[in-house]
């Protein structure tokens, strides 16, 4: 009977470790949030945010100091004037000092996780959040105004200086003022006087909108879809200047265009790379670039060139014409987009092998980088 | 393999109904749930036949009499269980044969639900690589469904519960959050897991079976509270299906439930089998 007892007891023990095991609960869910300095390399990942030392790859500091079990890091800290803003899965969003990692404010007042990365401009944060608003900082934390969407928002706001634009999951992209006067801030649901009501526009581009929109010195935005298309837009009234493919779809497009001179490069789930007039969308390269697996993470601009890194691991520089110039094959996914720190490639990866490492355009690699156990 | 066979066509069924309703993924769990349990039934009616058929057989004087006879014997015993087994044309493992053809199912199904609520990057990642248009093309006729790469994220939302986080109901003047689904999981578990026992005079077997009441709902009620509460909306309609089905071909042991009818079913057991003995005799001894 014990045998019997015990055999029971084992089986339900069994099933529990299947069934949460088939849950996400505690695995990573997202991949390293990545910002640079001229001195330090921000990575948000996990329970903490590293900051390392570009010299040498060693860790300047981490945030929290000790382990947090709730505050859990995936959004790219945004980096001004000597301090990060970065977002948590807790609905929390601090600021700190970005040479010691000392805090210096935070924000609770969100209802869900960040998971976009915020907009810094002249001290006043801009941090889209998945509860479906868009909060708007001070430089001391304080909620100036905030603005409603109708879905979750996991896309970073870019700014032409006067105004700001960001994608939202409710398939829309949203033109707002970086500056409302209080007469133009109205009521929120329960009265209080903190809601932007209405966009200067809104566009409806028909899919959810995950990868940051970018603005290139014509003023056009550039926004990828999970739809599969890319769309142009003019900043100044929302309206659609073209769309790539004009008919079909490419894969979800789920990284940020990449602006190289006068050409928008885009890459897909497919794993393809596309080219594309930045003026009216031609394709500029006869054949996509295959990358052979799909192209999450998105690239980078490196003067004239653009590095791009896929799924598989593969990370790739390719010039204007679409040649693969260089290329290496990590063991680890690359899901984040590489960033340039003086004149060097930082990646992040998710992986055991390493979180952080640094090489130049020949390949050669100057540090790797892993958190401290 | 096992995702492009099992949870790829069901996450896509899922979204299809999620599409087919106007976008409300409570409901969707609830219809999907049932569809499945709807479609497994002609197993799951085979298994509570079999199982029915193994129970009353173990309750046969016949078979309780061999097993005092030969206790002492587990070869002899082995022997003449199988001999009775072919006679009366049970097989013991009638029963184990739907629940294995249904467990890969069960398991999808679960799969499928939890990757549906993804609601965090990879799981999102992981969730737009396996939505397919078929469906929505085979049924293009039905003007209002959408391509369903449109539909992603899904809305999570549903009465007050977001079905991508555990849920709790929160009410004026209470500070904390009652979770009202892993109560109806706990006691639909525990309704499931009593109404479903077969009636045993084995003293092992009540045991087994009274450890399995509550232990299945607890653990049941653990993962209801822990995990998203779409999962939690999944088990209870699950039980509650599995009950019907159960009260549909009459399986249904409600004397489980009532210690006095339970009393009086033992006694009208003990009494039908005092008279199968005298009428019967032994067939072991007459062998």
């Amino acid at each position: 009977m014990k045998k019997k007892i015990l055999a029971l007891t084992l089986v339900l023990l069994i099933l529990a470790m299947a069934v949460s095991g088939c849950t996400t609960a505690g695995l990573a869910s997202s991949w390293p949030g990545l910002n640079v300095s001229q001195e330090l390399a921000y990575v948000a990942f996990g329970n903490y945010i590293y900051a390392v030392k570009n010299s040498d790859g060693s860790l300047a500091w981490r945030f929290p100091q000790e382990l947090v079990k709730e505050t859990v890091f995936f959004a790219a800290p945004a980096y001004e004037n000597n301090t990060i803003v970065a977002g948590d899965y807790s609905n929390v969003l601090y600021s700190l000092n970005a040479t010691t990692g000392q805090q210096n404010w935070v924000f609770k007042d969100a209802k869900d996780r960040y998971i976009a990365s915020p907009l810094l401009n002249h001290g006043i944060t801009y941090a889209p959040n998945v509860d479906g608003h868009l909060y708007t900082l001070d430089s001391n934390g304080n909620l100036l105004w905030q603005f409603k969407t109708l879905r979750p928002n996991w896309s970073k706001p870019v700014t032409d200086g006067s105004n700001f634009y960001f994608g939202s999951m409710d398939h829309f992209v949203y033109a707002l003022k970086l500056i409302y006067s209080q007469d133009e801030i109205g009521a929120d649901e329960v009265g209080k006087r903190i809601s932007i009501q209405k966009p200067l526009w809104s566009t409806d581009l028909t899919t959810a909108i995950f990868a940051d929109p970018v603005l290139s010195n014509a003023k056009i935005l550039y926004a990828g879809t999970l739809g599969g298309i890319l769309y142009a837009l003019d900043t100044q009234t929302g309206k659609i200047i073209w769309t790539y493919p004009s008919t079909g779809k490419l894969g979800g497009i789920w990284s940020s265009p990449v602006l190289v001179g006068d050409t928008v490069m885009v890459g897909d789930e497919f794993g393809k790379i596309y080219a594309l007039s930045a003026a009216t969308g031609a394709e500029v390269w006869k054949t996509p670039v295959d990358a052979g697996s799909p192209v999450i993470g998105g690239g980078t601009e490196m003067t004239d060139k653009a590095a791009f890194v896929t799924k598989a691991g593969k990370f790739i520089i390719l010039d204007s014409s679409g040649s693969e110039l260089w290329s290496k094959t990590f063991t680890e996914p690359l899901y984040t987009a590489p960033k340039i720190m003086s004149d060097y490639i930082v990646l992040a990866a998710v992986g055991k092998d390493f979180l952080l490492t640094k090489f130049d355009q020949n390949g050669r690699e100057f540090w790797s980088f892993n958190p401290p156990k | 393999m096992w995702d492009t066979i099992i949870i790829s066509p069901l996450i896509n069924v899922l979204l299809f109904i999620y599409n087919l309703i106007g976008q409300n993924f409570g409901i969707a769990v609830i219809l999907f749930t049932i569809l499945i349990k709807l479609i497994t039934h002609p197993l799951t009616a085979k298994q509570i036949k079999s199982t029915k058929a193994l129970t009353d057989l173990q309750q046969d004087p016949e078979w309780i009499d061999m097993q005092k006879k030969y206790k002492n014997d587990k070869n002899k015993l082995a022997e003449v269980q199988m001999a009775l087994y072919k006679k009366r044309g049970v097989s013991p493992f009638s029963s184990c044969l739907p629940t294995l053809i249904q467990l890969p199912i069960i398991i999808g199904l679960y799969q499928a639900i939890i990757q549906t609520m993804g609601n965090a990057p990879l799981q999102l990642a992981n969730l737009v690589s396996r939505v397919s248009p078929w469906l929505s093309n085979a049924f293009k006729f039905i003007p209002w469904l959408k391509d369903p790469i449109t539909l992603i994220p899904l809305n999570s939302q549903f009465l007050w519960m977001d079905l991508g986080k555990p849920e709790r109901l929160y009410l004026p003047g209470i500070s904390f959050g009652i979770p009202v689904l892993t109560i109806l999981v706990v006691i639909s578990s525990f309704l499931q897991s009593k109404l479903m026992s077969p009636p045993s005079n084995d003293p092992q077997s009540k045991q087994m079976s009274g450890m399995m009441n509550i232990y299945m709902p607890l653990l049941m009620g653990w993962f209801a509270y822990s995990f998203a509460s779409g999962l939690a909306l999944y088990f209870l309609v699950s039980n509650v299906v599995t009950i019907f089905q159960y009260w549909a071909l009459g399986k249904l042991n409600i004397s489980n439930l009532f210690p006095a009818k339970k009393i009086d079913a033992k006694a009208k057991n003990d009494k039908v089998r005092s008279t199968q003995i005298k009428g019967s005799g032994s067939n072991l001894d007459r062998k």
